[in-house]
């Protein structure tokens, strides 16, 4: 019942003519930044975050939101027409998505491709909507000490979302805490590593970390080469499923939405494990698998869905706890903070309008682009033709004036111009850096809460294990930290495990 | 090569950051003072590029860098990124973003001067009609006045 009356809470900040233009402005943008080969929705957000921020904070996320899964929804198109991958999720894709194409079946792809999404979309936002409120309910109870506990699985669930090398991961953790402690101590006032600098004593712009980090190194990273691909789009036509289509794909959407939904709750899991897992599972359940990598609608219609579905499901730890589970949230997270927002336990109860009107905005985000891919596919297949080198400049330009419109300061341009510079070596050097924007934005309020909670308690740091929601998500921290050591053990006797897609 | 400098360079900064963090002060009164997290991430940062230099399996397997083309590009971004945050205070916003335009589509996979002129100016105009006119923010102007 709660869910419902947030719900209709939700729609009723959501359909204003404002909040509807900038959701579909918002969908409209990120499909088109998911068409684009190389950019995926972490730059896309990056890149595009600037121009949300001088909106009132319900309008600036609910594009933001819309820019998320837009560019989710516009990845698969690159996929089949170009077998590049607009964006991570969308690499299995290619495999029967481009398959298709070739074979004059690029309409049924981008067709199924798109309702699979708007389905998968719809049944994880249906799925937040009464879930979510579940959390935060129980989150009601939460002090400092809960908080600091929440703050401490927030960085242990990090450690699962490292690619890579977890001991580099652990570096951009450190570095990210680091980092956020440059400027002036609220409690205190004491400044910490301003070195006099006036332009630090407020501490770094996170806006012009996360354009510089994930948006110019991106585009440092795509200019290296200028490749060239064929794109399958001379005719496209037949983008409703025919029956053989519907038949075909209606089982591996739902258990792509399904799937995607669950994975998208677990910190790491998230959009990119959901569509290979699935396409995997996929493969394993077909009567004949090897017509996968063929050109089976099979392999589009469960992987997109479940891609899709993750982004619902990434959604419920990052707006009921604050705990982003996936870059693109941990992003997100950024966003709400650089808007004044504090998404947490009390943020359903704090800011019910903003937190039903993100659902919300979901639902209708998922039926603006269900419209958008479908009858304006040729939109985007225009697209594709446009150089590269027409659209990243003026990528680059709308950020660099989003980076300076945030303080007015030019300071931050340099900011973000290191922060670029720096984030394309260590990408190089294979250092993920998602885990460093979780450190730098959790950090400051792991630090708070930690004061708060030793000023309240006599017993010092004990009453962390003298409040029973503390004490069990410090359980559960010692837990994840165990199995993660145990999976590192297991890994190292058995000189490495990766998962691949069974051919 | 380059991955040693980097981890030399958190060793550095992890060093710098645990003795400024420990000029600060680690506790207070009241338990943590201002110094005390700095102290912790600095010495994890330090412990994390020893650790890395010193563990070779952790380094990237596979390091491909850009040709010299590809560097061209890349430094023509940068550049043009670094010349912009200099001149904005300058010659004003219009005229710095204009020449960063044009370094930038000169720079990547150049075309002829007249597109990149057309091109440069458009995505300007654009851009200046974005946040100046819809979203009604202030951009530096030059001694011209705009």
């Amino acid at each position: 019942m709660e869910a419902l009356s947030g719900l209709v809470t939700g729609f009723s900040v959501i359909l204003t003519p404002e909040n509807l233009l900038l959701c579909l402005a918002g969908s409209f943008v990120g499909t088109m930044i998911g068409v684009l080969p190389g950019i995926g929705p972490l730059a896309a957000l990056a890149l595009l975050l600037p121009i949300t921020f001088s909106l009132p904070p319900i309008a600036g996320v609910v594009m933001l939101a819309a820019i998320f899964y837009g560019a989710m929804y516009g990845g698969s198109t690159t996929s089949i027409l170009l077998n590049l991958p607009g964006e991570a999720a969308s690499v299995v894709t290619c495999r029967d998505g481009y398959q298709m194409a070739k074979q004059g079946r690029a309409g049924a792809a981008l067709g199924i491709a798109a309702i699979g999404s708007f389905i998968a979309g719809t049944l994880s936002v249906l799925a937040l909507t009464f879930f979510a409120p579940l959390l935060g309910d129980w989150a009601i109870r939460f002090g400092p000490p809960e908080n600091v506990a929440l703050m401490v699985l927030g960085l242990v669930c990090t450690l699962y979302m490292i690619s890579g090398s977890a001991l580099k991961g652990l570096v951009m953790i450190a570095l990210g805490v680091l980092l956020a402690m440059v400027g002036t101590d609220v409690v205190s006032g004491n400044e910490r590593f301003t070195f006099g600098s006036i332009n630090l004593s407020g501490g770094l712009d996170l806006l012009a970390i996360v354009i510089g980090l994930f948006g110019v190194s991106e585009i440092l990273l795509n200019v290296e080469t200028i490749s060239k691909s064929t794109l399958l789009a001379d005719k496209i036509r037949g983008l409703f499923p025919t029956r053989e289509d519907w038949k075909a794909s209606l089982a591996p959407m739902l258990r792509g939405s399904g799937l995607g939904f669950l994975l998208g709750l677990v910190p790491g899991g998230g959009p990119i494990t959901a569509s290979f897992i699935s396409y995997a599972v996929e493969q394993r359940v077909a009567k004949d698998p090897s017509r996968f990598g063929k050109g089976a609608i099979e392999g589009v219609a469960g992987p997109e869905a479940a891609n899709n579905a993750a982004v619902g499901g990434s959604m419920i730890p990052v707006l009921s706890l604050g705990i982003p589970g996936t870059p693109v949230t941990a992003l997100l997270l950024g966003a709400l903070v650089i808007q004044g927002i504090q998404p947490g336990p009390l943020f359903m109860q704090q800011r019910p309008d903003l937190f039903w009107g993100i659902v919300a905005s979901m639902y209708v985000g998922n039926v603006f682009l269900l419209i958008l891919n479908l009858p304006l596919v040729g939109l985007w297949v225009q697209l594709l033709r446009v150089p590269y080198r027409v659209l990243f400049p003026i990528v680059l330009m709308l950020s660099v004036v989003g980076t300076y419109s945030a303080n007015k300061n030019i300071f931050d341009l340099w900011v973000m111009l290191a922060f670029g510079v720096a984030g394309y070596l260590l990408r190089k050097l294979e250092y993920d850096l998602a885990p460093f924007l979780i450190a730098f934005v959790l950090a400051p309020l792991l630090e708070q809460s930690l004061r708060q909670t030793l000023v309240m308690s006599p017993d010092g740091i004990m009453i962390m294990t003298q409040r029973p929601i503390a004490a069990v998500l410090l359980a559960i921290c010692l837990v994840l930290v165990g199995l993660m050591v145990r999976r590192g053990l297991t890994t190292r006797k058995s000189g490495g495990n990766h998962h691949e897609i069974p051919a | 090569m380059i991955e040693r400098l980097v981890n030399l360079t958190w060793i550095l900064i992890g060093a710098a950051a645990l003795t400024l963090s420990w000029r600060i002060g680690l506790t207070g009164p009241y338990g943590p003072d201002s110094g005390l997290f700095p102290f912790i991430s600095g010495g994890l940062v330090c412990a994390g590029g020893i650790a890395l230099l010193l563990a070779r399996s952790h380094a990237a397997p596979a390091l491909e860098w850009p040709d010299f083309a590809g560097w061209v590009r890349i430094v023509g971004v940068v550049g043009a990124l670094a010349f912009m945050a200099f001149a904005i205070p300058y010659l004003g916003f219009a005229v710095a973003s204009l020449l960063t335009m044009i370094i930038l589509l000169r720079t990547v996979e150049p075309g002829g001067w007249v597109s990149t002129l057309v091109l440069a100016g458009v995505s300007v105009a654009a851009t200046l009609a974005l946040f100046v006119g819809l979203l009604d923010l202030q951009l530096p102007r030059g001694p011209w006045g705009f």
